[in-house]
């Protein structure tokens, strides 16, 4: 068998996964989302890291193979929080990666939330999520499955989430990393979709939002066809809701890849 | 359809250079296409033949664009406030007819539906002219306002504008319509969607209520527009190269045959010249029929 000729990944019409202008300093701050979007069978794991790569080290290595000519970014901090894993978690993916582990800190948002929170009003726990991530308008922050806050908290609704959690953050940070898991209320045949039920339009009016916040959308799904041993998913890039909007010079390079995860390495090439 | 003495590309030109008095221009935006290209063509058509006002009222835009005159975070300074605000920086009594006012406000569907009329009353005046946007696709939850048969934020916004600009993506050409809303149901965002280039379905409201609807391709790049021809395929005259080399048949005519087919006076046409003279129903009573003095038709009053 042949193997298929690996692809670099790229976002941007500069041939980058983060143009220089989204590093560089401005005098006035900008603010931009970009969103993942995965499945159960797909996780973005790999991407995120390759992502937290760019921000510190400058290229998504892990993906592309070693580079001389791009710049490590020593001047921006990179907040990685989750809520679905732990810190120690990352830091050994990072650690795999040889990321300079001063280039990031990870905030554990997950351990014993409903715990601390459970008989605290919906505005304080967003509040207080909030001041825990640093302000710093050049920084980038990850954030990984928000919309679980949508069943951590009780009554809170899609719109309060996004005004007073996601706004908020996006406005401390120069670069928001939005991963979200999408077939959490995925119409399938066997079971038909409740569109009026109250949770599954939380959960689209939240996703739907943060793909019209967005310059780039990466989906991760697996192939229409079904499992394959070559293949574990595809990842689509395409143009968000901003990127008609965007005061970037540059603009996203939509492009479909699909993408091999072998043990700890993940490989992109072309259909 | 309209009548054909005036072009809706011009229409539509005037419609976004603010040249007809429009009070409040609706956008219908989704995932799909959002409105930043049409309020940048706006703002485009407006820029350079007037000097402007622009007051961007921002519910989810952070980054302030380069053409507002002044940007208002909603957010940050709260919704009663934010109205103040917008009132205070419009002119009040005498309407500067050199000035344009333009407020464009991302997204209406952050105002509750009770303040929605209220809202936009209290912003379109004569000399200000309202360019908002509303998410087609944003779930709409259940109205509290206490009326079962209160209409929704978006049939109150139809009845209210007097421009609607419906926006639609060109289909990438690997997909038809229902497969797009499928995969975007899905959150799969194809490619080639929010490009430069969209359709715009442009309902114009006429000072006597009449909406004229017209489909527009616009090209945001070269700043053209025109009207949008469906499936150009269908409508071709057929030309004898189509049916060349197709069998050995000979399947194509001459001129002469077309001719002469064209002679034909087909069958129902000479049926018509019967009732040349027009027309009527003649009841003619026969021996069977069972005839009713009374017109069954006839007013009882």
């Amino acid at each position: 068998m042949t193997t298929p000729q690996r692809q670099d990944f790229i976002l941007f019409s500069d041939q980058s996964v983060m143009p220089s202008e989204l590093r560089a300093v401005t005098v006035e701050p900008k603010h931009h989302l970009f969103l993942i979007t995965s499945t159960m069978a797909t996780q973005p794991l790999w991407l995120i890291n390759a992502l937290v790569e760019t921000c510190i080290s400058g290229g998504p290595f892990s993906l592309n193979g070693p580079s001389v000519s791009l710049k490590a970014n020593s001047n921006s901090l990179t907040t990685i929080a989750s809520l679905v894993h732990e810190e120690i978690f990352y830091h050994n993916a990072l650690r795999k990666l040889k990321v300079n582990a001063n280039g990031y800190q990870i905030l554990d948002v997950l351990t014993d939330f409903v715990l601390k929170n459970n008989d605290k009003p919906r505005d304080k726990v967003l509040d207080e999520l909030l001041e825990r991530f640093p302000t710093d308008v050049q920084s980038t922050i990850v954030l990984e499955q928000p919309e679980l806050l949508l069943s951590l908290i009780r009554g809170l609704t899609a719109d309060e989430l996004n005004k007073k959690f996601i706004l908020p953050l996006m406005k401390k940070c120069k670069l928001l990393i939005v991963a979200s898991s999408i077939d959490l209320f995925q119409d399938n045949e066997n079971e038909p979709l409740d569109s009026n039920n109250n949770d599954v339009q939380e959960f689209t009016k939240f996703v739907t939002s943060l793909i019209y916040n967005s310059i780039v959308v990466m989906n991760l799904r697996s192939l229409d066809t079904g499992r394959s041993k070559d293949v574990t998913g595809s990842l689509m890039i395409s143009r968000g809701g901003q990127s008609t909007n965007s005061p970037l010079s540059v603009h996203v390079v939509e492009n479909e890849y699909l993408y091999l995860t072998q043990r700890d390495s993940t490989r992109l090439f072309y259909r | 359809m309209a009548s054909s003495s005036h072009n809706p590309a011009i229409l539509f030109r005037r419609t976004l250079s603010l040249a007809d008095s429009s009070g409040f221009v609706l956008c219908y935006d989704s995932i799909s296409q959002t409105s930043h290209a049409v309020v940048n063509e706006v703002v485009h058509n407006i820029s350079g033949t007037m000097d402007s006002n622009i007051i961007y009222i921002a519910f989810e835009t952070l980054n302030r664009p380069s053409f507002a005159t002044n940007f208002i975070d909603v957010n940050e300074i709260g919704f009663s406030k934010a109205i103040e605000t917008v009132q205070s920086l419009l002119p009040s009594t005498t309407p500067n007819v050199r000035s344009k006012n333009l407020v464009v406000v991302d997204s209406l569907n952050h105002i509750a539906l009770p303040d929605l009329p209220s809202f936009i009353s209290s912003l379109v005046a004569p000399h200000v002219t309202l360019l908002a946007t509303y998410h087609k696709d944003l779930p709409e939850g259940s109205p509290k306002i206490g009326l079962d048969n209160y209409p929704t934020a978006e049939t109150l916004l139809q009845f209210m504008a007097t421009s609607i600009f419906d926006i639609e993506p060109l289909l990438p050409s690997a997909l038809d319509a229902t497969e797009l809303r499928e995969s975007i149901e899905k959150f799969h965002i194809p490619r080639g969607l929010n490009k430069l280039q969209f359709k715009v379905n442009f309902t114009n409201r006429r000072r006597s209520g009449r909406s004229l609807i017209y489909e527009l391709l616009v090209d945001t790049q070269t700043h053209t527009y025109e009207v949008f021809q469906h499936n150009e395929d269908e409508n071709q005259e057929e030309t004898p190269e189509m049916l060349q080399d197709l069998t050995t048949f000979n399947l194509s005519t001459s001129a002469k045959q077309k001719e002469a087919k064209d002679q034909v006076a087909l069958p129902f046409l000479e049926a018509q010249s019967e009732f040349a003279g027009g027309t009527a129903i003649v009841y003619e009573y026969e021996k069977d029929d069972d005839y009713d003095e009374e017109d069954p038709y006839e007013d009882p009053y």
